[in-house]
């Protein structure tokens, strides 16, 4: 006999939900440890009001972003180009939506880069696939050489990877101009980037932020064409070529 | 420091064996080190759920933790120490989201900081963004009082006696609530496991 659902309880698929959602929100023992020292400090002077715990982190927190948006990017390249994704969580990850509706907004371009969209296979016209199953770990992160160490064809994918980061750092800074920059540099250094339409992303924005509209329409028109499906096409609607 | 519950590190089951093991006016005893590092990730977590943004959750914890530093030597030990602190917290982000402009946007985007547990790889990290992403947006299909007990109960495995005490209601209240939240909540997550299987069939 079946057994009935009952919402005095929570679902199998909601519980996992929140198994994985808890995990994610667990700081581990560094950022507990940069916490309580935070804390001490502030206590040590007395006074709440001059407490600023989230100073006192900034630092490691780049650093990790920094890492984990590396990361994000080679799990797209992997699940992009056919490479198996952990199954740990498999159950949840079924659960879980393609495309994240609520990824709209000022972060359009950072939205592509780390999107848990990641199978969209006709996002754009793929070379062969890169191989990135030695994912980088936290105890080990070295992604540069893990990289290029598995596949000889992605040889210069570190730089790829790091030059568009910092084409995306620079538009989450707000310096449009340099962000266009990098992203034209990046698509001159490796025109057949597989994170094309990322790069592209970060062009339309830089371009819209620039008050380059005109440019930033051709841009995105050319994007939608070669990209009819990525998620990228819902971020541009967030953006002066939005229509 | 292995006496007091773990809640940053284990399950949310397990440390509360160990809590209720432990003799209340004994907690004072112990030192704010432990106390802090035990029950940091329960605060953390709290002030995420509740939309504190991302860059003001660490002052927001700070906060909580300095109340309760100030507060510890009063502590009598009629609650729970988790529950004692949980009142703390959701007193202090009460005020904090009572601001107007202070309570998170429902499109911010996640802080990749936090979704880097040791040992995880970076499809496991992508898998607890949308985990988080799709979280928050059930938990705003909830309403304030359905959120909090949602979160309290659900997330952080509070007994509904423990948050009737936190939030100064009957336990009969917290039911209630409780109930009208998980009903919710899981035709949320029925409804996007659905449209996960729709866009990959």
């Amino acid at each position: 006999m079946a057994k009935t659902v009952n919402d005095t309880e929570l679902r199998p698929v909601a519980r996992d939900l929140l198994e994985t959602a808890r995990l994610a929100q667990t700081p581990n023992a560094a950022q507990r440890e940069r916490a309580y020292q935070a804390l001490m400090a502030g206590l040590g002077g007395g006074s709440i009001g001059g407490l600023k715990a989230s100073s006192a982190t900034n630092m490691a927190s780049t650093a990790s972003s920094i890492w984990l948006k590396w990361a994000a990017i080679a799990a797209i390249l992997g699940a992009v180009g056919g490479t198996a994704i952990g199954a740990k969580h498999r159950h949840t990850a079924a659960l879980l939506p393609t495309v994240a509706p609520t990824a709209t907004g000022s972060a359009a371009a950072d939205t592509e880069l780390n999107a848990p969209n990641i199978d969209a296979p006709d996002a754009i016209p793929l070379p062969a696939a890169p191989s990135i199953s030695a994912a980088p770990s936290a105890s080990s992160p070295a992604p540069a050489k893990s990289a290029s160490a598995t596949n000889p064809a992605s040889d210069d994918l570190a730089g790829d990877v790091s030059l568009l980061h910092q084409a995306l750092a620079a538009s989450h800074a707000g310096n449009a101009a340099h962000a266009l920059e990098l992203a034209q540099k990046h698509a001159r250094l490796y025109p057949n980037s597989r994170l094309g339409v990322e790069r592209s992303a970060i062009e339309v924005r830089s371009l819209c932020a620039l008050g380059r509209a005109a440019e930033a329409r051709k841009l995105a028109a050319r994007l939608r064409a070669q990209a009819p499906n990525s998620p990228v096409r819902a971020a541009l609607e967030e953006t002066c070529v939005g229509r | 420091m292995a006496s007091l519950p773990t809640h940053s590190e284990g399950g949310a089951n397990a440390p509360r064996a160990n809590e209720t093991a432990r003799a209340p006016s004994a907690v004072q005893a112990h030192n704010f080190r432990e106390i802090h590092d035990s029950y940091y990730g329960f605060v953390w977590r709290y002030a995420a759920n509740h939309r504190v943004p991302q860059m003001a959750i660490d002052d927001v914890v700070q906060e909580v933790f300095v109340v309760a530093h100030h507060r510890l030597s009063s502590f009598e030990g009629r609650s729970s120490l988790r529950t004692w602190l949980a009142g703390i917290a959701h007193n202090v982000v009460r005020a904090y989201l009572r601001k107007p402009g202070n309570r998170q946007s429902a499109n911010t985007d996640i802080d990749d900081l936090q979704l880097l547990a040791p040992g995880s790889n970076p499809a496991e990290a992508l898998e607890r963004k949308a985990a988080l992403e799709l979280l928050h947006r059930l938990l705003d299909k909830l309403s304030d009082a359905q959120r909090e007990v949602f979160i309290l109960c659900e997330i952080e495995q509070l007994s509904s006696v423990e948050v009737a005490d936190v939030l100064g209601t009957n336990e009969n209240t917290v039911r209630t609530r409780l109930f009208a939240a998980r009903k919710i909540f899981n035709a949320g997550a029925a409804r996007a496991r659905a449209a996960q299987k729709w866009q990959k069939p």
